[in-house]
């Protein structure tokens, strides 16, 4: 089976008064239908700037795709055309982005927002069938008695049902690739769940890909097929999620793991681990790799070369990798 | 924002549907008793206007009377002018000129503002450049001058009142529209409008304009004050609507004359007419403003 997305070596620039940096630098991953990658990592390794990179929405200038493919079923987005592209943004990939609260147009009421986009690319429809189609995806997302709600303004409605609109909105054209990007973390914790729910059921429901980008491991244990670590713009670990949760080979990984609470295991630790130090600036990075001053297990080679995503038990980007008991 | 307490009460929450964020600022506007009088006087103006122009009133504006400037009474209330007109029914006649200009104007200046600030501040990079380069080049130059220079190129008459002054002052809107745009095109929800694929025309004149609409508003009711000042000044140097008509400015620079004869009320009445159409625009602009303010909003 072919994959629905597949990223290769994808470099992404931002120029800054600081000088110029990548903020992703050599990302490659792919995601196969009816499956989900999750990307995890630190505040601002470029998380967000690889899904907006996947939906030619980076802001140029100050960014540059500089380099790479993203192969949307065979077809490299970074060769498409403006209006080309449009075609695609909201049709065949739809996005969920982090803050329900603002992300609808305040003028406009939720059947508006979502009556536009299934129009901009259904233009066959009759305005009857895009408001029954508009209500009929309220219903899919779970907002009780749709037929009012629709003509409701975002400010009437709380964010966890903001939140089942953008995805109503995502979702209307069915999309082949959903990216969601920190989806939940907006919200509190028993909404959360919920919507990380509901996006799951119909994502498998619509076999759609989709790539989940979120700082919450809990929720990429449960919902991700394969796991994307990201550090200052690198992957330094690929794997699937049994390979990441059960035997990570990179120390960056290990650390993260570490420092989510376990309560599976039984005894509750005091105390939470955390990773010392801070990610290097992305415009002033060491010239070895980039975890090199945090890492816990470095060796003499770590200070002089980046090492590269390399395949052992699954790929990895470390020379003295995490030894498996 | 509070999102903790919102998403509790989510599947409970009952609110009374469709209120918009205009029927919110209606709501409030309707609180302030003096902006609501101030509008009933500007549509009394207008009734009026529309009626004068209709030949419902003062239509012996023009008509040539026995007695020239004839003192006030019961049936000159104004008394009346050097040709015997009646004063008042002039002054009404005013209001008619005095609205279109604020009206004609407008026409010009909002969408030259609203394009080029929208597309200033939304495209950003060379084109801003361009944009502010060129409004600053239009505005280094005291308006004054330019609809002087702009009257002399066109000649004396009404329609060059309403091009000159309205291709001199959207500058102001230009300005703010362009700020307002470059916040606005940062926003979560313009960018949730490019990932279902919108244009970036759609995006500026469907999404972000509606919502600095009340600016435009707000505007819209300062330009028709200066418009109104404007064309008073325009006529009493003699660039403005031709000397028959009944503009206010026209009875103003009339009475330059009259006052040494002791002749007051021309000069009274235009200035009444102006005062209040004035007064009342000043007043409904700042209840206007704080009605539409978004800060205000939802309180
Ligand atoms: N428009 C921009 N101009 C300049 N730099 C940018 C821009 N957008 C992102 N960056 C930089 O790119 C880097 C990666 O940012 P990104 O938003 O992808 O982080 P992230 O992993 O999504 O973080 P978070 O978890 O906080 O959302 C950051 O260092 C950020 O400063
Ligand atoms: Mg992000």
């Amino acid at each position: 089976m072919s994959s629905v997305v597949e990223v290769k070596n994808l470099v992404t620039s931002f120029k800054t008064q600081e000088g110029t940096f990548n903020a992703v630098d050599n990302v490659s991953f792919k995601v196969d239908a009816g499956k989900t990658l999750g990307i995890v990592g630190e505040s601002g390794c470029g998380k967000s700037v690889t899904s907006l990179s996947i939906m030619g929405l980076i802001p140029m200038p100050p960014g540059k795709i500089e380099s790479g493919e993203i192969l949307f079923k065979g077809q490299n987005l970074l060769k498409l055309s403006q209006n080309e592209m449009r075609k695609i943004r909201g049709n065949k990939i739809g996005m969920i982005f982090q803050e329900p609260m603002t992300s609808l147009n305040p003028v406009f009421t939720i059947g508006n927002q979502i009556e536009e986009a299934i129009k901009l690319h259904q233009k066959e429809l009759s305005s009857k069938q895009v408001r029954e189609k508009a209500i009929d995806m309220l219903k899919l997302v779970g907002i009780p008695s749709p037929e009012k709600r629709i003509d409701d303004y975002p400010h009437q409605l709380s964010g966890g049902m903001r939140q089942r609109v953008m995805i109503a909105i995502a979702l209307s054209c069915s999309p082949d690739l959903l990216i969601a990007d920190e989806p939940t973390t907006a919200l509190d914790v028993t909404i959360q769940a919920q919507i990380l729910d509901l996006i799951k059921k119909l994502q498998r429901e619509l076999n759609t890909a989709m790539i989940l980008i979120t700082h919450d491991l809990g929720v990429v244990a449960e919902t991700c097929d394969d796991v994307a670590v990201m550090y200052a713009g690198k992957i330094v670990e690929y794997g699937t999620a049994d390979q990441i949760f059960n035997r990570p080979l990179h120390p960056y990984t290990k650390g993260l793991l570490n420092s989510v609470p376990h309560f599976e295991t039984g005894k509750r630790k005091t105390r939470l681990e955390t990773i010392p130090g801070i990610v290097p600036s992305l415009a002033n990075l060491p010239q070895g790799c980039r975890f090199f001053d945090r890492c816990t297990q470095s060796i003499e080679q770590c200070k002089v070369r980046q090492p590269e995503l390399e395949k052992l038990e699954h790929n990895v980007a470390c020379y003295n990798p995490v030894k498996q008991k | 924002m509070s999102t903790g307490t919102t998403a509790t009460v989510e599947q409970n929450q009952v609110s009374s549907a469709g209120v918009s964020l205009w029927s919110d600022a209606y709501r409030r506007f309707k609180k302030n008793k003096l902006g609501v009088v101030c509008f009933f006087i500007i549509c009394g103006y207008v009734a009026i206007a529309l009626l004068t122009w209709l030949g419902l009133l003062g239509a012996d504006f023009s008509v040539n009377g026995p007695d020239s400037y004839a003192a006030p009474s019961s049936s000159h209330w104004f008394g009346t002018d050097i040709f015997g007109r009646d004063v008042f029914a002039r002054g009404l006649h005013g209001t008619r000129i005095a609205l279109s200009i604020g009206l004609a104007t407008s026409f010009i200046a909002i969408p030259i503002g609203v394009t080029l600030g929208a597309i200033a501040g939304y495209f950003g990079g060379l084109v801003d450049d361009f944009i502010v380069w060129f409004y600053n080049v239009v505005e280094s130059i005291p308006d004054i001058l330019k609809i002087i220079a702009l009257g002399y190129a066109m000649g004396r008459g009404i329609s060059t009142v309403y091009i000159s002054i309205g291709l001199t002052t959207w500058v102001s809107l230009c300005k703010l529209i362009r700020t307002e745009f470059m916040k606005h095109k940062r926003r979560d929800y313009v960018q949730s409008a490019m990932a279902i694929g919108a244009s970036h025309k759609r995006r500026m004149f469907l999404h972000i304009l509606p919502n600095v609409f009340h600016i435009i508003l707000v505007n819209l009711s300062v330009r028709f004050i200066t418009a109104i000042k404007m064309e008073v000044v325009l006529s009493y140097l003699g660039l403005g609507v031709e000397p028959g008509q009944p503009s206010w400015g026209i009875m103003i620079d009339d009475a330059k004359l009259e006052m040494a004869r002791g002749v007051w009320w021309g000069l009274t009445c235009a200035s009444i007419f102006m005062f209040f159409l004035i007064l009342a625009f000043t007043l409904f602009n700042d209840a206007l403003r704080e009605a539409l303010d978004p800060k205000l909003r939802n309180k």
